[in-house]
């Protein structure tokens, strides 16, 4: 009893400024605690019971509106005026253990699909990714060729001009994806590079189209494969150096007239300082077994922009492609200019313009029948 | 020419399995741990405290960064210098880093972890050291970042990284 006394004596005599001194630092002991109890909680059900926290999605798309001049030389109009619902893309992934994941990339083309209709549906990527070390990844399924610049980078928002550029749509067909392995290590310093061994063309026997011979991994012909390598260099700030190269062991598939085989170097190099960007591009085919002088496609691009603010970038290009016909002949040569505007709404969504000039190095060919006003929207996140 | 292909595509798997084996051999992909990104900061690693932020400090730092810190922040602080272990989603998947702050200025940043499919480069010091000495100026970085071609989405993640916690660092001073 006394000391029951005693105890409830020195208790009062402890100053009240103390006690709630006391108080406040034990009660922010506890809500210390008792939040990183949610945290730890939140963390645990996020990775056991709820796959959704798994799961990533993501998606890019862009709107083109197309307007094509006149040329009275050749009759008139040669090409309707357009507007086009021209990608609408979306991501899934889904992430198995922090060093494997699957990807995938799905995509709606010119807004509507089916028999006769103008677009496709095509599943563009769909992987599984291995983090086999810190500096170094494994890539099996349907992926990205590493060649060029927009075949693996081709958001609307990362790129100028309303339509992607010639070189990369025509010798580098872009988007390209074939199946098989990718290998991919950081060397370190800005240095990495990648292997694929993967499907490959099919020109069927009679064109020789690069763009027409992809087979997008459907029912693919795959009596013969590919390789490619590609080695890059990005250890300045703003500096892209990067070459690829491929080998097609033949672009008939063992089914054609003739074995052809072909080999792919492509080279480009970019550079950012002080909000101009300059960018040199260059892409070659050489095929080796046709009858006819169609060995060899090529074009190379030019490209100056500049960041006039945050928000608005103008840029000119030049590109010079050479398309050659199963024949030989250089009828789908052209020379293009093109000099527009982009404006970033926020950096994820642009909207842009560009005014692109066609010239055709075969006379007979309509010069301004392909001469263009091109308005976008893009998007991506 | 049926058994070339066939050597030349057994050489090519062969291949392929190799690096993989290789790679497996030494699985790692945390590139700097939390304890030895402080040990970097500090002579004697201080003690983690907790940074409490209400409604409007939170919109403060969505506004200028474009990242919700969340109510609370954990920092490390010897008096002079705060460090601060955050994350932000380059494209789809967090990428973890470690940055320190001294005089309002950033003394170092580092990805800690990076989990992207693409852009891996921007955890290597030749990008990074861009952010040496950075500091915020009418609520923007007081300098331009040079990008990384396909990495764009990685690049703004750290830039948004480096502006919150500049500002949270301004948030320690009374």
């Amino acid at each position: 009893m006394f000391k029951r006394t005693l105890m409830a004596a020195a208790m009062a005599a402890v100053p009240f400024s103390a006690q709630a001194a006391q108080s406040a630092e034990d009660l922010q002991k506890q809500i210390d605690i008792l939040a990183q109890q949610v945290e730890a909680l939140q963390k645990e059900q996020g990775a056991s019971s709820n796959p959704f926290g798994k799961v990533s999605i993501g998606g890019y798309g862009e709107l083109h509106y197309n307007h094509f001049n006149r040329d009275p030389e050749f009759g008139g109009k040669q090409q309707n005026d357009e507007i086009d619902a021209h990608r609408f893309v979306l991501f899934f992934g889904y992430d198995f253990t922090d060093k494997v994941r699957f990807f995938s990339e799905f995509e709606l083309e010119h807004g509507l699909a089916g028999e006769g209709k103008d677009g496709e549906v095509e599943l563009e990527q769909a992987y599984i990714e291995i983090d086999t070390t810190a500096n170094t990844k494994l890539k099996l399924g349907q992926f990205l060729v590493p060649v060029g610049i927009i075949n693996e980078t081709h958001e609307p928002n990362t790129f100028y001009g309303v339509e992607r550029n010639r070189l990369e749509s025509a010798v580098i067909p872009a988007t390209w994806w074939e199946a098989g392995a990718m290998f991919s290590q950081d060397l370190g310093a800005g240095l990495t590079y990648d292997i694929a061994v993967h499907s490959g063309l099919d020109f069927q026997g009679s064109t020789t189209s690069i763009r027409g011979s992809r087979q997008k991994v459907s029912e693919a012909a795959a009596n013969k494969g590919a390789a490619t390598g590609r080695l890059r260099f990005v250890g300045i700030p703003g500096l892209d150096l990067a070459s690829s190269v491929q080998y097609q062991q033949d672009v008939n598939q063992d089914l054609g007239p003739e074995d052809v085989s072909a080999r792919l170097v492509e080279a480009h190099a970019r550079y950012t300082i002080a909000g101009i960007t300059a960018t040199v591009q260059k892409a070659r085919w050489d095929f080796n077994g046709f009858n006819t002088d169609a060995d060899r496609q090529d074009g190379e691009l030019y490209e100056l922009s500049y960041k006039v603010t945050e928000k608005l970038g103008v840029f000119g290009r030049y590109e010079n492609i050479n398309l050659l016909a199963e024949d030989g002949t250089d009828n789908e040569a052209s020379m293009i200019s093109t000099f527009g505007v982009n404006y970033w709404i926020v950096p994820q969504v642009v909207v842009k313009a560009d005014m692109q000039n066609v010239n055709y190095k075969n006379s007979t060919e309509d010069d301004k029948a392909d001469d263009s006003i091109n308005l976008g929207i893009g998007w991506s996140f | 020419m049926r058994l070339r292909s066939l050597r030349q595509a057994a050489g090519w798997a062969s291949l392929t399995l190799l690096l993989c084996l290789s790679g497996n051999a030494r699985a790692e992909d945390v590139y700097l741990s939390v304890a030895d990104f402080m040990a970097q900061q500090f002579a004697a690693v201080p003690t983690p405290a907790m940074l409490w932020l209400d409604e409007t400090q939170r919109q403060q730092a969505v506004a200028l960064s474009k990242e919700d810190p969340g109510f609370r922040q954990r920092y490390w602080s010897d008096g002079t210098t705060s460090a601060w272990v955050l994350n932000v989603i380059g494209r789809d998947h967090p990428i973890t880093l470690g940055i320190s702050v001294k005089d309002g200025r950033i003394a170092s940043l580092r990805v800690l972890i990076y989990r992207e499919s693409r852009g891996w480069e921007v955890r290597h010091a030749f990008f990074t050291r861009q952010f040496d000495q950075a500091q915020l100026e009418n609520g923007k970085l007081d300098r331009s970042i040079d990008g990384i071609t396909g990495a764009t989405l990685s690049v703004d993640a750290l830039q948004r990284a480096a502006r919150l916690a500049l500002w949270l660092d301004q948030q320690l001073t009374p």
